[in-house]
């Protein structure tokens, strides 16, 4: 089975926790996730803003300013690098969040969602085809 | 008053409850979706199948088969075209599930997600 790391996305686009909660709803319509690793000065994670954060604050009319740190979630499952997917896998079949950030060392470093894992389960799919597919050319 | 028909998005990917579930793993990946409504020959609803009933075949996947019927959930919550969209909000942030097909006269004509109302609300913005 594959560590996270292999599965992982490296391309984490993550906010500050003391950014203007706009700005992060901005970055996060504009690029289409559906939820927001958090970090702090020294990049180390300390929550995750998800679409129903924002809908909640967006629902109630919260129009003081506020800091994205004030309307995270600071309770998140994380995820080191060198853990099994399998693991990572589970937690995100039986938990009712779609991602989990990723760990090195307590910094983040990537993210798996259930997009990913179901990617990666594409992949094993489609290498079992191919080696199917040149076993039969060698037999016939 | 918003009404849920501007605000839904009807370009909505589904499949029939015969389809092979290898299929459907394909349309998520392909779609960019992170769920797809399964429908009856008559178009009516019969289940949603996501990203989350797909990842328990993760043991497995190499021999997966079957249709998406064996793994879609039935109970749905839907709403009616002509239902208040501020019920499907509040419904939306109560809930664990991010996404509610509407239905006409019982048929699926679309779906409103959390992002098409982050996307409606937010809309001056960006």
């Amino acid at each position: 089975m594959a560590k996270a790391r292999e599965v992982m996305s490296h391309h984490v686009i993550s906010v500050r926790d003391d950014e203007d909660i706009y700005a992060a709803i901005r970055v996060m319509a504009t690029n289409e996730v559906t939820g927001l690793p958090v970090v702090d000065k020294h990049e180390t994670l300390v929550g995750i803003i998800t679409e129903k954060d924002v809908l909640v604050l967006l629902y109630t009319m919260q129009d003081r300013p506020g800091m994205v740190r004030d309307f995270m979630t600071r309770d998140v499952v994380c995820f080191d690098q060198e853990s099994d997917v399998a693991e990572v896998a589970e937690a995100l079949r039986t938990r009712n969040f779609r991602r989990a950030p990723i760990l090195d060392r307590g910094r983040l470093v990537g993210i798996i969602s259930r997009r990913d894992i179901i990617r990666h389960m594409r992949e094993l799919r489609n290498e079992d085809r191919l080696l199917r597919d040149s076993i039969l050319e060698l037999v016939f | 008053m918003y009404e849920t028909r501007t605000i839904m998005s009807t370009d909505v990917v589904s499949v029939p409850r015969n389809t092979p579930i290898t299929e459907v793993i394909e349309l998520l990946v392909a779609n960019d979706i992170t769920g797809l409504p399964v429908v009856n020959d008559d178009g009516t609803l019969a289940g949603i199948v996501t990203e989350k009933d797909i990842l328990a075949l993760l043991a497995d996947v190499r021999y997966a088969c079957g249709t998406v019927e064996q793994y879609m959930t039935r109970e749905v919550v839907a709403f009616k075209l002509e239902d208040d969209f501020i019920a499907i909000c509040e419904c939306l942030m109560n809930s664990d599930f991010r996404r509610v097909p509407i239905l006409a006269d019982g048929k699926l004509v679309g779906i409103v997600s959390r992002r098409d109302i982050i996307r409606f609300i937010t809309s001056p913005l960006t």
